[in-house]
């Protein structure tokens, strides 16, 4: 066999063996913490749930959705089991902010729906920006959610706010569609 | 030759904690350093991720050197500190969620940190196992105390206090964050917002490579000082030896 030919042989079989090892170690590991994060996930929603609507005692099942930004939403209940609200899942990212994942919750009726509190479940944006957003636009929105709140994009971390701005939006047209309103 | 083995092992280590810092002294890293010492546990938590990966790569890079030819280097060792850097990320994601969400994207851009691939490239694959293993762990502790130093200073300026139990559960006291006051009280607040932003950073990392350059620059004037003295008593001690003796004669011979 010509030289060269062994070796590119050579050189190709052992980028293929650190690739197969590295791929059977990565697929090895995985077993083991995939349902811990998972449970983690879980953990952070129950959490987050009662956190959107303090008085939430249960909840429905996921209700899978597909929207630009809505994965799915909750159903969440009081201890009377009256039906508190929606809770939506939210999942997107945009420039520099990478996937974040949001629940927020909104209430009342078709004509009339009012926005509840927003809980991260992942913030995109990172390091400073990442504390910026949740001093300068969440924590002012959850002190009082309402449509003024949720306009005051430009905090100091304006391309992460709009996307939240943006999801709260998509959640508040979906919730009145899914209570019959247009 | 025990001795001088001793001494390059000793040396692999020391280096990269104050030598050659890869922080402060090499300037490499500099983007997650800035990005995630907005507090101490993250900036601990990164330093520890950090170091895993570092000696992970060193010591795998430098046991298949022999192996790996060298047209294929690069991408060898990008596969190498790859693996390393999913394995922290799948661990971490499962268990401590928290230090994952705080580090964010910085913890994936570690497969192409510099750090680590200068690493690679400038000692693993010219070195042994064991000298690369040193080298990784000297690396991994510089790093993690020049990113604490930052953290110290953004999160105490930024924040006026510390925190811990945030990111580390386990330091929770009765379920609850522990707070250290430091710049902040019931009544007064003194800490500056900046130092928790991305220029405050940039303004700490600027004053800390400041006193650095300063405390070298001291060092060489010293030294050339005590070279240019030591210089001069030597010329003088040569003047001293070529110039004839002024000391009078001694009367040659008797009296006539």
């Amino acid at each position: 066999m010509n030289e060269n030919l062994k070796r590119y042989f050579k050189v190709g079989g052992l980028l293929c063996a650190l690739g197969a090892i590295s791929a059977l170690l990565i697929t090895g590991l995985n077993v083991f913490t995939a349902p811990q994060i998972q449970a983690n996930q879980q953990e952070k929603k129950a959490v987050g749930l009662k956190i959107v609507y303090s008085e939430t005692v249960s909840w429905s099942d996921d209700v899978t959705l597909s929207g630009t930004y809505l994965t799915s939403y909750n159903v969440c209940y009081d201890a009377a089991e009256q039906e508190i609200g929606y809770v939506y899942s939210a999942t997107g990212s945009s420039g520099v902010v990478k996937t974040t994942k949001l629940l927020i919750g909104v209430s009342g009726t078709a004509e009339a729906p009012e926005l509840g509190k927003i809980y991260f479940i992942t913030n995109g944006a990172t390091g400073a920006y990442g504390v910026t957003v949740e001093n300068n636009y969440v924590d002012p929105y959850n002190a009082s959610p309402s449509d003024s709140t949720l306009g005051e994009v430009k905090c100091g971390a304006t391309v992460a706010a709009s996307l939240i701005k943006a999801m709260v939006e998509e959640a508040r047209s979906s919730y009145v569609a899914s209570k019959g309103g247009h | 030759m025990d001795e001088i083995a001793r001494k390059r092992h000793h040396e692999s280590f020391v280096a990269g904690i104050i030598k050659e810092n890869p922080l402060f002294v090499a300037i490499l890293g500099t983007c997650p350093a800035l990005a995630v010492t907005t507090t101490l546990e993250a900036a601990i938590g990164m330093g520890v991720l950090f170091t895993f990966v570092l000696l992970g790569s060193n010591v795998l890079i430098s046991a298949l050197r022999k192996l790996i030819p060298e047209e294929v280097e690069t991408p060898a060792y990008i596969v190498i500190v790859a693996t390393f850097v999913t394995i922290v990320k799948m661990l971490c994601e499962a268990y401590i969620p928290n230090l994952y969400s705080t580090l964010g994207v910085f913890l994936a851009l570690l497969v192409v940190n510099c750090i680590v691939l200068g690493r690679a490239e400038a000692f693993a694959n010219k070195n042994s196992v064991y000298d690369s293993f040193l080298d990784g762990i000297g690396n991994g502790i510089g790093y993690t105390l020049a990113l604490i130093v930052i953290a110290l200073i953004r999160e105490v300026l930024g924040t006026g206090m510390l925190t811990f139990g945030d990111i580390f559960t386990f330091l929770k006291i009765n379920g609850e964050s522990v707070h250290l006051y430091l710049l902040k009280g019931p009544t007064w607040d003194y800490s500056i917002y900046l130092f928790g932003t991305p220029a405050g950073a940039f303004f700490v990392f600027g004053v800390i490579m400041a006193v650095l350059a300063y405390r070298a620059n001291k060092k060489k004037d010293r030294e050339a000082t005590e070279r240019r003295a030591r210089a001069f008593a030597a010329a003088e001690a040569a003047k001293k030896a070529a110039s004839p003796s002024t000391a009078p004669l001694a009367p040659k011979g008797g009296n006539d």
